[in-house]
């Protein structure tokens, strides 16, 4: 009886064994094909230099210009409405109250709806019914729309995680509402938000059709919000679909892979620092 | 409650109605003693007193050991520090057998030599005992009354012991020593002594039942 | 009775309490005395601590908490329409079982009351974080490190924090709520310690379940008791010594001798 206990019980271990591994080879398999395909064709010209000709030889440096503007500026955009939003949510009304458990649904589920539906609402509001046109602002505000759902969400659980023992010492002492959301609560939840930020940033680095529909597909150097330009995965699209470089596309695809990983990276360093 | 504080404090309680028997067991032989004398039994009482002074010690021990490690408060600290006290007025109370015993060894034939003086030291002996077993009853039943019938117990044995003193001269026309005298004075007086610490065990009773401490008068 | 020649700080009256629908608190009479030690004793769940916040209003953060009764404290109605909630909480401070010290400088966390209240001269705030900290007994052992963070203090020593950081704002009132509880006998023999020396200058009102404690530190005691079903009841108050040797009432006895179930 034990004999057989024991062999079901490695059996399994075994065969989760095997699925950690498929999933790491797989893994493994995507970056080391695309850092294959593609680190020949990233140099330093690459990185630096303007596209020229059919959009295929030269670099892509206003394109990776674009690729910031937009995440940094829809950042900028998301970050006080999403930390405003969720201090009000958990300190200022009442958790269980209707307002709170509506902007809770709502916001988990504009989580799930696809970035394309963003991209054709950006168009529709942004792009033309503002009059934005295709431009740094109707993209950044956009992405900010999108990733809204999930800084907000993430915010919120920072500060809910924050003991309920800092907050009864700081009134102990005589500090008011805000005084203890702004000085205890916020600080304690910092490192944590700042993450939830980082991750909403990561999504819009990579976002592609929401992008393309609202900041358009020119290329260009954006200076002005008003400027319109292509970010780097629209880019890589638009190669690929179009049959103009595979090359190039992989070369785009491998710089916008190791930008991504940099940035996990060193996000979390920074919030170990804090 | 603690169910082993509350054996402990039970195990206290019977160990010192033991000492109580013994010290009465005492007195009563001391009450033979006086009626007949007899050296065997002057003997035996007077090794018996080191047995108790043992037992006395080892309740005293117990009793300190419980303070360290139990933290006795309100009724349960009254109670043991009382019975500490009370160890002390029964080892006492021994002491005063054994000194009696020996001022009878050196007296010796009381009987024939005077009667009235044994029939009065008898008496008081007698009265004595009775006061003690009283203590020893209200400390067993938590009895008030009986502890508030002490006082007038003990003032039947200071009559007798001034009366003692008065008729001292009284006593036997024969000859007898100065330490004769002395002797009998000192037996008397050894029983107002006993009744006297009988009383303040009493006291003590009442300390543990109503937690104030007061003469009794 | 509590001697009439000693001044009272708090005079709490006829006080009763509901959270909601249920009753915590009923017709809960009693005096604290200034510059003394009072305890409040009573099984768990009780509402000791329920009594203790009341005194610097930390149960209106509950919601549907619902007060009757007056608590003067010095003289001035808490629950008064006027009151200051603020400053009172800056004269009453507390401690509580967990230390919670904030995740910042040991510094900063002493000087977080102060701030609070507008301090921010960085000498004074030098010199009321040194004092506090000389006061609470912690100074010699973090004099050096002030700018590490206080998470990284042991558990005894981020309850003598606590005190520091209550002790920065100068309050007359300190209320501790089992400031033992979560200790080693050494660290808790500290802030026993501690209490005696603070309550020349200070009044002490310590929630614990620790009679013990109660008995070796305290100098007035009060026993809560709610019986089944019932909300808690000041059954007794008076001297600690003469609660602990010769209680009035039979149920402190039965409580303080371990009767109790």
């Amino acid at each position: 009886m034990y004999r057989w206990r024991k062999f079901i019980n490695n059996f399994f271990i075994g065969l989760t064994w095997i699925a950690s591994l498929v999933v790491a080879a797989v893994l493994t398999y995507i970056i080391l094909y695309i850092a294959a395909k593609g680190v020949s064709y990233v140099n330093w010209g690459f990185i630096t230099g303007w596209p020229k000709g059919f959009e295929a030889r030269g670099g892509i440096f206003p394109i990776i210009v674009t690729t910031f503007y937009l995440t940094i500026f829809s950042a900028l955009l998301v970050t006080p409405v999403a930390v405003g939003g969720a201090v009000y949510l958990t300190e200022y009304s009442h958790p269980a109250s209707r307002f709170s458990r509506i902007i809770r649904f709502a916001a988990d589920t504009l989580s799930t709806v696809p970035s394309i539906v963003y991209g054709i609402f950006g168009f529709a509001f942004f792009v033309v019914y503002l009059g934005f046109g295709w431009s740094m602002l109707s993209g950044s505000l956009t992405l900010a729309l999108m990733i809204l759902p999930l800084v907000l969400r993430s915010t919120e659980e920072a500060i809910l995680d924050v003991p309920r023992g800092y907050r009864e010492a700081s009134y102990a002492l005589g500090a008011t509402k805000w005084q203890t959301v702004s000085r205890v609560v916020l600080k304690a939840a910092a490192p944590r938000i700042v993450t939830g930020i980082i991750l909403g940033m990561g999504r819009a680095f990579g976002e592609t059709a929401a992008v393309m529909l609202t900041a358009g597909m020119a290329i260009n150097l954006p200076v002005s919000v008003f400027d319109g330009g292509r970010n780097m995965s629209s880019h890589l699209y638009l190669l690929a679909t179009e049959g103009i470089s595979l090359e190039a596309a992989f070369g785009t695809a491998f710089l916008l892979l190791m930008i991504i990983l940099i940035f996990n990276l060193s996000a979390k360093r920074i919030a170990k620092r804090m | 409650m603690r169910r082993q504080f509350k054996e402990e404090l039970e195990k206290l309680k019977s160990g010192i109605l033991e000492i109580f028997d013994e010290i009465i067991a005492q007195f009563e032989s001391l009450i033979e003693l006086l009626k007949n004398f007899n050296s065997e039994l002057a003997e035996k009482i007077l090794n018996r007193d080191d047995l108790i002074d043992t037992k006395v010690f080892k309740l005293e021990e117990e009793g300190i050991e419980l303070v360290a490690t139990q933290f006795p408060v309100a009724r349960d600290l009254r109670f043991i520090h009382s019975i500490l006290i009370i160890n002390i007025h029964l080892e006492r109370i021994g002491d005063l057998v054994y000194n009696a015993v020996r001022a009878l060894q050196r007296m010796e034939k009381l009987e024939q030599a005077d009667k009235a003086a044994q029939e009065s030291l008898v008496k008081m002996a007698e009265n004595t005992l009775s006061i003690i077993k009283t203590a020893r009853g209200a400390l067993e039943k938590n009895d008030l009354e009986l502890v508030y019938s002490l006082p007038k117990l003990d003032e039947s044995v200071d009559e007798m012991f001034k009366s003692f003193l008065k008729r001292i001269r009284d006593f036997s026309v024969k000859e007898h020593t100065l330490e004769w005298y002395l002797s009998l004075v000192l037996i008397a007086r050894y029983f107002e002594r006993a009744a006297d610490q009988a009383v303040d065990i009493g006291e003590r009773v009442a300390f543990i039942l109503t937690g104030k401490l007061a003469e009794l008068d | 009775m509590v001697s009439k020649a000693r001044e009272k700080i708090f005079e709490v009256k006829n006080l009763n309490l509901w959270y909601g629908k249920h009753k915590a608190l009923e017709d809960i009479s009693i005096d604290i005395i200034k510059n003394a030690i009072t305890a409040i004793i009573g099984p768990s769940g009780c509402g000791k601590s329920t009594l203790l916040r009341c005194l610097n209003r930390m149960n209106d953060l509950i919601d549907g908490v619902r007060i009757e009764g007056k608590i003067y404290f010095e003289g001035k109605d808490i629950y008064a329409e006027d009151t200051d909630v603020v400053k009172l909480r800056k004269r009453v401070g507390m401690i509580f079982q967990q230390p919670n010290p904030f995740p910042m400088s040991i510094y900063d966390n002493v000087a977080f009351g102060p701030r609070l209240h507008g301090v921010k001269d960085r000498d004074r705030l030098d010199e009321i974080v040194k004092t506090s900290l000389e006061k609470a007994s912690l100074w010699k052992e973090v004099k050096n490190k002030l700018n590490q963070s206080a998470l990284a203090l042991s558990g005894g020593q981020q309850q003598r924090l606590a005190i520091a950081r209550v002790l920065a704002v100068e309050p007359e009132v300190i209320l501790m709520d089992e400031p033992c509880s979560a200790l080693d006998p050494a660290s808790t023999q500290r802030i026993e310690d501690l209490m005696v020396e603070l309550k020349e200058n200070y009044t002490i009102v310590i929630v614990t379940h620790n009679m013990q404690q109660a008995a070796r530190v305290s100098d007035y005691t009060a026993f809560l008791l709610a019986e089944e079903n019932q909300p808690a009841r000041l059954i007794e108050y008076g001297e600690t010594g003469q609660i602990f040797t010769n209680p009035r009432d039979v149920r402190t006895e039965n409580y303080i001798t371990g009767r109790f179930g």
